[in-house]
């Protein structure tokens, strides 16, 4: 099982509409990710036991876990290439 | 946009062919019309101005750059949105990239007292942005009645209009098409 942490301002609205789309995603790739979502105060002692953070804010030094951006969510553009990053960075299908 | 429209308030909150010389003489004014309207507190200002420095919300939508600014539910006395569309776009920071700025013609200010309603609301500003038809339809609108028309036009439907629902499930199917195959008809 991959985890996943979504982070925004707020931890809710602009990272549950990014999560919504990677759960949606995954599931039909057959990726079997838990997803949860935090803000972005919440990252400033790090992060740890995540696969992947996708951030819609700037994410502190202090996280060493792979980041992916999660604009692309909420604007449409370069969708596919943040999805397929995610896939990569998560190991590929792996079902 | 069915739980968009009913946060207009009616006309008073849009704002077409608006002219700002900044992003924040921009959201100041808008700010000031919510405060008018009673929808927001004194403090409102300040903590929008205040969050959109520290986490900037410029959406570089192709075409058409948009800003989804917003503030607390603390400062907020009745959920309300506040739509602007510019005459020249002015400069917002990009959601989660300190460097990069985009050009802004058309903005959504969010003022929302609950996070069911703010995801709802956003959920639905996303769909809009990334259908680029109606969003085109809005940034060109002259009038208010052509913005209140572009933003009550038909999206495509496929989700229940039971929003009250906040988990994912029932929202997903909200999405609009993706831009690259907004050209033409829509699906």
């Amino acid at each position: 099982m991959k985890r996943v942490l979504i982070v925004c301002g707020t931890g809710i609205a602009t990272s549950t509409v990014i999560a919504d789309k990677i759960r949606t995603h995954l599931a039909a790739r057959g990726i079997d990710a838990r997803i949860e979502q935090t803000k972005v105060s919440e990252l400033v002692r790090g992060v740890s036991g995540y696969d992947l953070v996708v951030a819609t804010t700037q994410v502190p030094s202090t996280v060493s876990t792979p980041v992916v951006q999660g604009l692309p969510f909420l604007t449409g553009v370069g969708v596919d290439d943040a999805l397929r990053e995610i896939e990569v960075q998560l190991g590929g299908t792996n079902d | 946009v069915d739980d968009l429209l009913p946060l207009l308030h009616g006309r008073e909150l849009i704002s077409v062919r608006a002219h700002a010389d900044s992003a924040e003489e921009l959201l100041g004014s808008l700010a000031e019309r919510l405060r008018a309207g009673g929808y927001v507190r004194a403090s409102y200002r300040e903590a929008l101005l205040a969050r959109e420095r520290e986490h900037p919300t410029g959406l570089p939508v192709p075409g058409v750059g948009v800003a989804i600014p917003h503030a607390d539910a603390e400062h907020v006395q009745q959920a309300a949105m506040a739509v602007a569309t510019l005459q020249r776009p002015v400069t917002f920071g990009v959601m989660g990239d300190v460097e990069a700025t985009v050009d802004v013609s058309v903005v959504f200010l969010l003022a929302l007292d609950d996070a069911a309603g703010h995801l709802r609301a956003l959920r639905q500003i996303v769909g809009f942005v990334q259908d680029a038809p109606r969003l085109r339809r809005l940034s060109d609108a002259d009038s208010v009645e052509q913005a209140l028309a572009a933003l009550s036009a038909a999206a495509p439907r496929s989700a229940t209009a039971s929003a009250s629902t906040s988990t994912g499930e029932a929202m997903s199917n909200l999405e609009a098409a993706p831009a690259s195959h907004a050209e033409g008809t829509r699906p």
